[in-house]
């Protein structure tokens, strides 16, 4: 089941790239913003999601910092990441020790996947609940609920697992003149 | 944390003939004698007016983080960490985003306008934008959707908007 995947991927999977499309609902449900681009991470909190539509952001976790890129304004953001990471998305996938900040809790398969619920074991993850999708082995999407109730899904193409990855690909450089914030 | 009851907002009041709806991302620099900014980016969904109105905070990752709304003589900012009340929009701004913005004339300044409850003065030429309520608004990239608002003194702050084309 899902649960046993997700286990098999946390342990199996030490890095892994992909595709990634996006579709955020307001907690009312009336208002939907989709974006799309490419997702890579390595193992333990190094991760880098490049979106490209309908805008360009670059966000970059380099092991100790979330790194915050936005070309139209120029400027980046940098926070620690243990403030930043905590129980978040993102350590899920890159994390360390997914059993150490997550319980597991199998949920009926749904469109064409295996569900696995993921709850922190920190509460103050900020979302009320996260789920990871399988087809098969293969991470396929990710669904986060945050506390309001927005709910945000990835959904996963083109997955290639343990390939190696440059060691930039989880550094981040400030282009040139673009100002820093540091949170 | 409990998930917060959405409050119904003000609709009338939101959905009046003259309120607007406004998205795209955001950054704040406040820059102190320290001389190192601080602040960040986020995603903004505005709606409504200066009378009643939302402002909705995601960051780039899609997760809600920060729901302001105002009407009726009541101001309140929802966070996962639970809601609080605040005597005005100022105080309001200055909890949500670290410094006090002109929240009201923020409605006209993302449209690329002064605000008409308050004097302003044009940017000399070639400049492109205007002089208000102690900001200055640069309108240079407008086309592209930018608007950057900086206000000189201590400290100094700086508000980029990048519009989404979509509004």
């Amino acid at each position: 089941d899902a649960v046993s995947a997700l286990r098999d991927f946390a342990r199996e999977v030490k890095s892994a790239s992909a595709q990634f499309k996006q579709t955020v609902n307001s907690p009312d449900g009336k208002r939907s913003k989709s974006s799309q681009g490419s997702f890579e991470f390595q193992r333990p909190n190094q991760f880098r999601f490049a979106y490209s539509k309908p805008f360009e952001q670059l966000i970059v976790g380099d092991g100790q910092k979330v790194w915050i890129f936005d070309p139209d304004l120029n400027q980046a953001s940098s926070r620690r990441m243990n403030q930043a990471l905590g129980a978040t998305p993102a350590a899920l996938l890159a994390g360390g020790n997914l059993e150490r900040d997550f319980t597991l809790k199998a949920l009926p398969s749904e469109g064409g996947l295996d569900w696995v619920q993921a709850l922190p074991r920190q509460a103050d993850g900020g979302f009320q609940s996260l789920k990871i999708g399988f087809k098969g082995r293969d991470l396929a999407a990710l669904e986060i609920v945050d506390g309001f109730g927005q709910r945000s899904r990835l959904d996963f193409s083109g997955l290639a697992v343990n390939a190696s990855l440059p060691a930039d690909r989880f550094r981040f450089v400030l282009p040139a003149g673009a100002d820093l914030v540091e949170q | 944390c409990a998930s917060l009851a959405p409050q119904a907002p003000p609709a009338a009041l939101l959905n009046a003939p003259d309120a607007v709806h406004l998205t795209g991302r955001l950054s704040v620099q406040v820059t102190g004698v320290s001389g190192r900014p601080s602040g960040g980016n986020v995603s903004f969904d505005l709606s409504g007016g200066p009378t009643a109105g939302q402002l909705e905070l995601s960051t780039p990752l899609g997760a809600l983080v920060a729901r302001a709304r105002w009407g009726g003589g009541e101001v309140s900012l929802q966070t996962p960490e639970g809601e609080r009340r605040f005597e005005d929009l100022d105080a309001l701004t200055r909890e949500m985003l670290g410094e006090t913005i002109p929240l009201a004339a923020l409605f006209d300044w993302l449209r690329g306008q002064p605000w008409p409850q308050a004097a302003h003065e044009p940017l000399p030429a070639p400049q492109s934008g205007f002089e208000q309520l102690g900001w200055r608004l640069d309108l240079a990239r407008r086309a592209d959707g930018l608007i950057i608002a900086s206000r000189n003194g201590e400290p100094s702050v700086t508000l980029r908007a990048r519009l989404d084309a979509s509004n």
